[in-house]
């Protein structure tokens, strides 16, 4: 993945977006070939990767019983970067209580939570697996923005997995395709667009994605 | 499935059906022997405990163990958290909470009174021993009908349910020893009983109806609305590092339990103290149980505090948060070391200080005082003082063991492996007794005393070999760095040999060959198991 890019990562359910975003973490063992992760085995070298990568994830498994000032403390002790203006400002965007315990937030506050620790050191590469699945559109609004934030800073890279494909379409200016852990289809997402043009109209990515996961489903059934 | 009630038997029966044909084979094999006794008129009795034991007892608690955990739900749910352990997922069925409390209590009200009139029909027993028929059955099924109810009630507190539930349990098992101990008759053994199934049924009920409406009561809110004591963000100092802020992290989550566990035990054990008036052995028996608490509950702790994941309601497996820290495998096993310190440091700080000012309240450091004045004039002062602090500095020693060799089990996140291992340690314990019992009757003292160098020499050299693999493992796997593993080895060795010295001075008597000292020094000090641990949590983390 080159540095900067906003990189969409989207599949049918199973298709391997996860399993992917496990192997970049170094949550997975590469049975076959390897995985470089800022040229480190994120197996061989969990610190040197780790600390260079925001995370969030649907399940964002946040402790429950910690206050979120006490996830802040906690965290900003893993990361040299951390900044805490930044975190401050990203607390008082997100209208976040610090008193507040995680185990009762709201599905959305707690992903802003996890937006919080993931962003305020500044990672080299955001990765977001379905970070919006299930939230209401302000929340899903406060996503996209980080990722806008993200890159805005210079050199650095998200891997944003989704089912949302209007959300990827707005972000990303590279799309990957996979199904049954394969890539089907990988490009920058404007020439995506014009690879698909049929008679001048350009199909959404929902349109590209039916035709080529769609198909390719159909023909392994 | 044509009902709720079919189907919600279903789910028990096929989820715990191999346990279902290992009792029913158990049932075979009672049967068939007591068939080949009688038909055949041989000379069998189980008149020896051991025998005894073995054939009908170890594995009637078992299966009644195993029973308790399948009808509450246990298998699944964590016994210290506040919220009912019922599982959620059968509150959204469209069934009345009558009947999502009842029917699961009807199952395990049958399955134990079938289990104990099964043992009772089948088993052999020893000949002149009167067994009744009828309420153990009920004593079995009013201790699972309470423990169900207590099971899935929500509390306040976490950590509660666990307090509530042995102390009712225990109400209700030593009421039913002192009805035996009074030869009270059958009848009034049921009056006792009986009535506490439905009773417990009714709170069951109760305690479903709240749950299900996600009624939790949690203490912090009724405190704070009366005293105002809501909390607020505090402004503590930053962490010194990443290894620092994890070891808090894991202090927080799992270090105060056994603390906590230990205070709630204490006063009871100490309180005997008062009724101990001027029997010593009294005393030094109250003050030895107070000193085995500590090791005793760790191993409870320990079952928490080996876990992977962040939340106590996870799987085993290591979870994304944990998981995704930027610290290698080897500073997230330091940091629970380091919270095991920590926990045992306070836990001991707290019985040392309870005991002392327990024993100058009650009036009874006289007796402990001429005891120990007794015990120095025998082996003289310094062995004496040596032999206490040995003993002090055992116990906690064990206790911090106990709270982190369970760690390369907890940590490889394989529920078959950490179910497993608890299953063989129960079945040692089990089988431990028996075994103790039967060495003893027999007048084998003898030979196992011959035998001691010989066991003791096999068991340090599957240890050796055990501590070599890991070792490569972890040489090989960078797990570990060289001076780790150079440092880890120097410190072993050193403790080892200073405990064969402390022993050997200690024990000075032609009797026990130093050797031998030497391989119990060896043993004693742990070594494998704990090194094991960033293996165990490397294979979990990076599946």
């Amino acid at each position: 993945m080159p540095r900067g890019a906003v990189y969409g990562l989207v599949g049918a359910n199973g298709a391997g977006k996860t399993t992917l975003i496990k192997h970049i973490l170094g949550l997975l063992r590469a049975q076959t070939g390897s995985v470089r992760v800022f040229g480190l085995d994120p197996v061989a070298d969990p610190v040197g990767v780790l600390s260079r990568i925001g995370y969030l994830s649907e399940e964002n498994d946040l402790p429950g019983w910690m206050r979120i000032d006490e996830l802040i403390r906690y965290s900003r002790a893993f990361y040299p970067a951390w900044d805490d203006d930044y975190a401050e400002e990203l607390r008082r965007s997100f209208t976040l209580d610090p008193a507040a315990k995680i185990a009762t937030l709201s599905k959305g506050q707690r992903a802003r939570v996890g937006l919080l620790v993931s962003l305020s050191y500044r990672p080299d590469l955001l990765v977001l697996d379905e970070p919006s699945s299930g939230l209401d559109p302000i929340v899903r609004r406060d996503i996209l923005g980080a990722i806008i934030r993200t890159i805005a800073g210079e050199g650095r890279t998200v891997l944003f997995s989704s089912h949302l494909l209007e959300e990827v379409e707005q972000v990303a200016d590279h799309v990957t395709m996979i199904d049954h852990g394969r890539i089907v289809l990988s490009a920058p997402l404007a020439a995506i667009r014009d690879m698909h043009r049929v008679d001048g109209r350009v199909p959404s990515l929902d349109e590209i994605f039916v035709a080529r996961v769609g198909s390719s489903a159909m023909t392994v059934s | 499935m044509r009902s709720p009630a079919a189907a919600i038997a279903w789910e028990f029966r096929q989820r715990h059906r191999w346990g279902l044909f290992v009792f029913v084979g158990y049932l075979v094999v009672l049967a068939a022997i007591k068939l080949v006794v009688f038909a055949r008129g041989l000379p069998v009795t189980l008149d020896s405990p051991e025998s005894f034991a073995f054939v009908v007892m170890v594995p009637l608690v078992t299966t009644f163990t195993y029973s308790l955990a399948v009808f509450t739900f246990g298998l699944d749910g964590d016994l210290a958290a506040r919220q009912s352990m019922y599982p959620a997922r059968l509150f959204t069925l469209p069934v009345t909470t009558t009947a999502l409390s009842v029917l699961p209590m009807i199952y395990g009200t049958a399955a134990m009174m079938i289990l104990w009139l099964a043992t009772r029909t089948l088993a052999l027993w020893p000949s002149g021993l009167p067994v009744p028929w009828i309420w153990p059955a009920f004593l079995a099924a009013s201790l699972l009908a309470w423990t169900q109810a207590l099971t899935w009630m929500p509390y306040p507190i976490p950590g509660l349910r666990i307090f509530v539930t042995v102390l009712l349990l225990g109400t209700i098992d030593t009421t039913a020893i002192l009805a035996l101990h009074f030869k009270a008759h059958e009848s009034v053994m049921l009056g006792i009983l009986a009535p506490q199934i439905p009773l417990a049924y009714l709170v069951a009920r109760f305690a479903l109806a709240r749950a299900r409406c996600g009624d939790a009561p949690h203490w912090r809110p009724a405190f704070a609305s009366q005293a105002q004591i809501a909390p607020r963000p505090r402004h503590r100092e930053r962490f010194s590092s990443p290894a620092s802020a994890h070891a808090w992290f894991e202090w927080r989550r799992h270090g105060r339990s056994l603390p906590a566990w230990v205070a709630i035990l204490l006063p009871f054990e100490l309180v005997l103290l008062w009724v101990a008036g001027e029997s010593t052995g009294l005393v030094v028996t109250i003050l030895i149980a107070v000193l085995l608490t500590p090791p005793f509950m760790a191993t409870f702790a320990a079952t928490a505090a080996s876990r992977s994941s962040a939340n106590t309601g996870d799987s085993c497996g290591v979870t994304p948060f944990i998981a995704t820290r930027p610290l290698t495998n080897a500073e997230l096993i330091a940091a629970k070391l380091r919270m095991a310190i920590r926990s045992v440091s306070v836990t001991w700080l707290l019985v040392l200080l309870a005991m002392m000012i327990a024993l100058a309240l009650s009036g009874t450091s006289g007796l402990l005082l001429e005891r120990l004045r007794r015990l120095s004039e025998i082996v003289g002062a310094p062995r004496a003082v040596v032999a206490v602090l040995l003993l002090i500095g055992g116990c906690i020693a064990a206790t911090w063991t106990q709270l982190v060799q369970g760690l390369y089990v907890g940590l490889t996140g394989r529920a078959s492996l950490i179910n497993g291992s608890v299953v063989l340690v129960l079945g040692f314990f089990f089988l431990f007794g028996p075994f103790a019992e039967w060495i003893v009757d027999s007048r084998r003292l003898g030979e196992v005393w011959s035998a001691l160098p010989l066991i003791f020499t096999l068991l340090v050299t599957v240890k050796m070999i055990a501590a070599v693999w890991v070792v490569v493992r972890l040489y090989r796997g960078r797990l570990l760095s060289d001076r780790a593993l150079v440092l880890g080895a120097g410190f072993w060795c050193v403790a080892v040999f200073a405990l064969y010295a402390v022993l050997v001075w200690l024990l000075g008597t032609p009797h026990i060959p130093h050797y031998l000292m030497m391989l119990l020094a060896i043993l004693a000090i742990p070594l494998a198991r704990l090194s094991a641990a960033p293996l165990a949590l490397a294979w979990n983390r990076h599946r």
